[in-house]
């Protein structure tokens, strides 16, 4: 098997979860569609380099990475409308821009505000974790920070959300008591 | 165990990240604590909210793009420095713990595949030096930059003499704790030596992965573990050199 059919049978399909993380870490469709195209094609130059039997957290620290790159270089034109959105209209640009949460429950938008307004570190470890069930260790890799800092982050990431959520509607916890 | 040990285990145990003994201790306290256990209910409550959002969507024709971009650029051929591609491809910002030394519960976290972490740390640590993000030059100032930074204090000794000059030492997270990292060269080669207290890293790994050696000893306490591109012969050679300094 060439080296491109195995990017394609074992990497590829890891452009879900790729998209997922660079997502949550820029908040911008257009950061991370670009970052995505960038963390893929970086990935695939770089696949000779890559040893390990699971690529997921190899290629997400790559996007990870390829986020803050699109970030600094995102600065100068984030205040332009995408051309396919201008044609559109105005109605369509603002839709893009507050893309709904997939899940249509009552729930979901206010989680997904909540992850939000996270701080950085916070949100991507809690994704990492919640959405890609990635491992302390694994986390530790794809965020190129101590486990201890891992753990330490998802506690915070997690006491923060529970806040968030307890404050806007949490009637019945307090008619429980 | 108190409610207080059994919340510091919580989170980990509810992440599955806890060894076999501890999930028998934190469940035993689960039995007969309610409080406890309602804490674990909140915390699987909100885990099943967050994943209830599911991923985000990936856009119409990007996977398309993709495939199409990929097909039309060719990989970079294996070549005798490895890390130079890996630093140009992912790793340009990373500066990886530079004093950042934290607190790791490291008996209660499941083992880790050693020798992967082992050469996933090699691989990286040159990506970065590859980028000067790690104290080089003098091995006489490397061995006080590690003061401080971590809780015991490495040997670090310079093999120039014997072809092996040290280049560059820094911080490192193995199988998630805390080593010194001392990368010698050989030609074109580079070797990192990870040294951490014996007894906090698994059992002896000596062998071969994809293409790297390893080979691990103790001395004075400390475990050495060393890896590299470097052939069988040479790195035993190295280790030889290195445990009688
Ligand atoms: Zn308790």
């Amino acid at each position: 098997m060439g080296r491109r059919e195995e990017f394609e049978r074992k990497v590829l399909p890891l452009l879900p979860a790729a998209y997922n993380l660079a997502r949550w870490i820029t908040r911008h469709p257009q950061d991370a569609e670009d970052a995505v195209q960038d963390a893929l094609l970086r990935a695939f130059r770089a696949f000779d380099g890559f040893h390990g039997d699971d690529p997921k957290p190899w290629l997400l620290m790559i996007v990870r990475n390829a986020c803050r790159t699109a970030f600094r270089r995102g600065e100068r034109w984030r205040n332009v409308i995408p051309l396919d959105l201008a044609f559109r209209g105005p109605a369509a640009a603002s839709e893009a821009d507050n893309s709904p949460p997939p899940d249509s429950r009552l729930d979901a938008p206010r989680i997904h505000a909540a992850i939000e307004r996270l701080p950085d570190g916070l949100r991507e470890t809690l994704i990492l974790r919640e959405i890609e069930e990635l491992s302390y260790t694994e986390i530790a890799t794809v965020t190129e920070v101590p486990i201890g800092t891992v753990m330490s982050r998802l506690s915070r990431a997690r006491a923060r959300l529970r806040e968030a959520l307890d404050e806007n509607a949490a009637p019945t916890r307090e008619a429980e008591r | 165990m108190t409610c207080d040990d059994a919340r510091d285990l919580l989170e980990a145990y509810h992440d599955g990240e806890l060894g076999a003994e501890d999930c028998a201790r934190v469940e035993a306290h689960l039995q007969g604590c309610a409080a406890c256990a309602r804490e674990l209910a909140s915390l699987r409550a909100l885990s099943d909210r967050v994943r209830g959002l599911g991923r985000q969507p990936v856009p119409d024709g990007l996977a398309t793009r993709i495939t199409s971009l990929v097909a039309q650029s060719a990989p970079v051929p294996t070549n005798q420095r490895p890390w130079a591609r890996m630093a140009a491809s992912h790793l340009a910002a990373a500066l990886l713990g530079a004093g950042a030394v934290a607190l790791v519960a490291s008996a209660t976290l499941r083992d880790p595949a050693p020798m992967n972490d082992l050469v996933t740390a090699h691989v990286r640590g040159l990506a970065l030096e590859d980028f000067g993000s790690v104290r080089s030059g003098n091995p006489h100032a490397i061995k006080p930059w590690f003061a401080g930074k971590l809780a015991f204090s490495p040997r670090v000794s310079d093999l120039a003499d014997d072809g092996f000059p040290l280049l560059s030492g820094r911080v490192d997270y193995v199988a998630g704790k805390p080593a010194a990292a001392l990368i010698y060269g050989r030609r074109q080669h580079r070797i990192t030596v990870f040294i951490a207290p014996a007894g906090s890293t698994a059992a002896a790994v000596n062998g071969q992965l994809q293409g790297y050696n390893v080979e691990s000893w103790q001395a004075d306490g400390l475990r050495y573990e060393a890896v590299s591109d470097l052939n069988r012969d040479e790195l035993t050679n190295f280790a030889a050199l290195l445990r009688t300094r």
